[in-house]
């Protein structure tokens, strides 16, 4: 895990690095990436409707030869965990995860505890977006 | 009053989608009873990406396919799998291509997880190509192949490339000869 203070030229460096595909749940740690992302080509970016979703639909395309990067709020985390955990391990793919960390202000109980539950599980390729990153 | 519509068996409805997307398209099934029935209707003549879990991330997973290749992505699931991810019907309504299908198996319930009913679906919904009534067949006699080789299987597949024809859709082939519900018109099922 890596973290930067805001998304400002994230998505340029992503895709300087090879990543392709976005897809992710709204944050509004992660409101720059979204209003970049929404210029790139239909197939290449797809708001989904829940962090579940957005796995899923990053692991379908990683098997496709696709580079996929998901965004989402921390307190979202939890719902990603099963398809990471029961789609993408098992199928060796591996997305990026970034993950848009809210204020401690505007935290919540399941926000506090993503990225620890990343961390329990192993999935170390997540980027934490935003405040105390 | 909502009229009783016919059933088809499980197999006949799954035999009937393989043979009209053939064996250029990717398959890809609900985890359950379906996937272990449609391996038993395919065999090795068409490529199937079997989801291990995820109870309605089957058509996420073919949208992701589909916006990343060519071939033809049919996306089979269950009724209560729908459920469990409706929200993913308006993610497909605006962005799955032309060459995405999905196909529900309505058998009103989780029959994998002991027959547990699920609410009775509407007659149709944005991002499903078509829901057909099935009954209720029991445990098929094959099971889901291991993860990682299906992927990997997966992986060369749609390395390959396209025969002749292949990228067509199936939009301009005959219709299925099934139940097809009409807007507005539940599916029942016939029990016993």
């Amino acid at each position: 895990m890596n973290g930067v203070s805001d998304d400002r030229g994230l998505l340029a460096r992503l895709r300087a690095e090879g990543y392709d595909f976005f897809t992710g749940v709204p944050d509004r740690s992660l409101a720059r990436l979204q209003r970049d992302a929404a210029d790139l080509v239909d197939a290449q970016h797809v708001p989904a409707t829940w962090e579940a979703e957005a796995v899923a639909l990053a692991a379908g395309s990683a098997l496709a030869g696709a580079r996929p990067c998901v965004y989402l709020p921390e307190s979202g985390v939890g719902y990603a965990l099963e398809p990471l955990l029961s789609l993408c391990r098992p199928w060796g793919v591996e997305p990026l995860l970034l993950v848009g960390r809210a204020p401690a202000a505007a935290g919540t109980p399941a926000g506090a505890a993503g990225c620890a539950l990343l961390d329990a599980v192993g999935w170390s390729a997540y980027r934490v977006i935003g405040a105390a990153a | 009053m909502t009229p009783e519509l016919p059933a088809v068996g499980r197999a006949e409805a799954l035999a009937e989608i393989v043979r009209r997307h053939g064996t250029e398209a990717l398959y890809v099934v609900a985890a359950g009873y379906l996937a272990g029935a449609l391996r038993e209707v395919v065999g090795e003549r068409a490529t199937v990406l079997y989801l291990p879990a995820g109870a309605g991330l089957a058509p996420a997973v073919g949208l992701g396919v589909a916006l990343a290749a060519r071939r033809e992505v049919v996306v089979i699931n269950g009724d209560a799998a729908l459920l469990a991810s409706l929200g993913t019907t308006h993610t497909l309504r605006d962005r799955a291509p032309a060459h995405f299908f999905h196909y529900v198996l309505d058998n009103g319930g989780r029959e994998s997880a002991g027959e547990r009913p699920s609410p009775r679906l509407e007659g149709a919904y944005s991002g499903v190509t078509e829901i057909l009534a099935v009954t209720r067949d029991g445990a098929p006699g094959r099971s889901a192949p291991a993860p990682s080789a299906n992927a990997a299987e997966v992986r060369d597949f749609l390395a390959r490339p396209l025969a002749p024809g292949g990228a067509a859709t199936a939009q301009a082939r005959p219709p299925l000869e099934l139940v097809v519900l009409p807007p507005g018109v539940s599916p029942r099922r016939r029990r016993g």
